[in-house]
């Protein structure tokens, strides 16, 4: 092949991938995942008796990009409660109905996509305001733990 | 933004996108002095256009990203002499990145700045506005000494090293500097009236300018009041630029009602030509906020060696992304500050030169060092790029000074 035929080719090849991508990215077509939680393990067929259900885990309220749910929760004195970043961008979960009214330093999670993270231990009943520090004054990133 | 609209956007963009395309495809070769000044009497235009498009991924620590996108910029001019020394210079820039990068922006970890639904962006790059510039400048030249009133409804405010997308520095390399809202964010300020004199290399600017960053629309054009200010003195001499500047922006976050002083200094370097050159600038950033004094050190560098071009970013910023949220009046407290730091390899190679443009191919690696107050929630991140690039021009050259 003749170097200039050869070098019009790879400049409609260049041509052809530059407007491919340029008009799959116009359409959105990065596949930028809405995190989910992480996939289970495969399971195989149990030979053995189904062995007894494990605990429960700490109550679990899950943050997506229409907010907190749920937003109120109710526990018992001694427990923790997870936090679940279901979005593609990060949160910050603070203790206080805002930013004036600290409270509840058991509630203090920056959650980056995917991440989950427990409070501390609730060790008093009493009711726990709580709200998103990058989402100030929306109520659906403002909630409360009961805890009784 | 609605979903509907979401998507006319992108219809939109994608005729938009592909007609730039197929026309700069189309235009015949022009023969021009690409280093040719506009000369007396006839009005000269420019077209100036860049465009990275391919495959950005982002290795987390819980859940990785990654994105087919495009980051462009279009910058077009019409200028005119006289021969008595005048000059005026109506500049457009645009950009398509509203319809090639998703609505809340490029994934890119520990990247701050601009706000998407509300809520201030974190790990993403904001997408560029349509009209990135849109303005005009007059010089006059009294002896040796130009003096030069500009003029923009969107444009540069004399604050800053030159913009990342200009500078030679950083022409190969699709991402934005993490320092980028600490240095030369200010690029695309709604609003700038601003005066400079230049003599023998020496400048002195100062301008007034709208001090918030662009809203979340990012096809309309932000008009406000020029309520902020800042001064500039440079020096350039040969292949060596320097300038430290300083500048007060009122409100500078849109949800966020304290205002911050941005000071900063560069040296930069640029020897040789298109095919075969050295460049480099070192920079300093730093933005003095209610909530503490965030400080951002660059380095970048490209080499081009012919056809081969390699180039690198090494960087240091003091983010504060784990209290990024908004304090009304009255409730602002330091923020816990994290000093992340960043280097970038990347190569790209010529694979075709035409009369209306340069065709590369080419990908680049990012790794970071995380402080120990993100490394519960950022582990050791890497990106990744690899991407096609096209660079173009036809008549007379731009100016990517400011």
């Amino acid at each position: 092949m003749r170097p200039g035929v050869e070098g019009d080719a790879v400049l409609r090849a260049a041509l052809f991938i530059l407007v491919t991508l340029t008009i799959t990215a116009c359409s959105g077509g990065g596949s930028t995942p809405a995190p989910t939680s992480p996939t289970p393990p495969v399971t195989t067929v149990p030979t053995t008796p189904t062995p007894a259900p494990a605990p429960p885990g700490p109550p679990t309220i899950t943050i997506t990009a229409s907010g907190m749910t749920p937003l109120e929760i109710t526990i018992d004195v001694g427990q923790r409660v997870t936090f679940v970043n279901n979005d593609v961008r990060a949160h910050d979960v603070v203790g206080g109905v805002d930013p004036a009214h600290p409270d509840c330093p058991e509630v203090l999670q920056f959650l980056t996509p995917g991440q989950r993270g427990d409070t501390g231990v609730f060790t008093t009943a009493r009711t726990c305001e709580y709200h998103d520090h990058t989402m100030l004054g929306v109520p659906a990133f403002q909630g409360r733990i009961i805890i009784r | 933004m609605t979903p509907v609209l979401s998507e006319r956007k992108r219809i939109a963009g994608r005729l938009v996108v592909f007609s730039l395309i197929v026309l700069a495809g189309v235009t015949p070769a022009r023969a021009q002095d690409p280093h040719q000044h506009p000369s007396s009497d006839a009005w000269q235009w420019g077209v100036e256009g860049n465009v990275f498009a391919g495959y950005n991924y982002q290795l987390r620590k819980f859940t990785d990203f990654d994105e087919i996108e495009s980051q462009n910029w279009l910058m077009t001019s019409l200028s005119k002499m006289w021969s008595g020394g005048s000059r005026i210079q109506i500049i457009g820039m645009f950009s398509f990145e509203p319809f090639t990068l998703q609505d809340i922006g490029s994934p890119q970890v520990f990247q701050t700045g601009e706000t998407f639904n509300g809520a201030p962006l974190i790990d993403y790059q904001h997408p560029h506005d349509l009209i990135m510039n849109l303005g005009a400048e007059y010089s006059h030249g009294f002896g040796a000494t130009t003096v030069t009133v500009a003029g923009y409804a969107v444009g540069p405010a004399p604050l800053g090293p030159p913009v990342f997308m200009h500078r030679p520095s950083a022409s190969e390399n699709p991402q934005s500097p993490l320092s980028h809202h600490y240095q030369d964010s200010t690029h695309i300020t709604p609003g700038v009236v601003s005066i400079g004199v230049e003599r023998a290399g020496f400048g002195l600017e100062a301008g007034a300018f709208h001090g918030q960053e662009p809203d979340e629309d990012r096809l309309d054009l932000d008009t406000a009041a020029l309520d902020s200010y800042s001064v500039r003195v440079s020096w350039a001499d040969g292949p060596w630029q320097l300038q430290a500047s300083s500048g007060h922006l009122k409100t500078p976050e849109r949800k966020s009602p304290y205002d911050e002083t941005r000071l900063t200094a560069s040296a930069s370097y640029f020897k040789g030509d298109e095919n075969r050159s050295t460049t480099w600038l070192a920079s300093f950033g730093q933005n003095r906020e209610v909530f503490g004094n965030l400080e951002s050190y660059l380095f970048e560098a490209q080499k081009r060696a012919g056809r081969d071009a390699f180039y690198m970013r090494a960087e240091t910023t003091a983010k504060d992304i784990l209290d990024a949220g908004f304090h009304p009046i009255g409730i602002a407290h330091t923020h816990r500050q994290s000093q992340v730091s960043a280097l970038t390899l990347g190569y790209v190679r010529d694979i075709a030169n035409r009369s209306f443009g340069r065709f590369g191919i080419g990908g680049d690696v990012t790794g970071y060092l995380v402080p120990d107050n993100l490394e519960e929630s950022y582990g050791s991140p890497w990106s990744f790029h690899v991407f096609l690039r096209y660079h173009g021009r036809f008549g007379a050259r731009l100016d990517h000074s400011h």
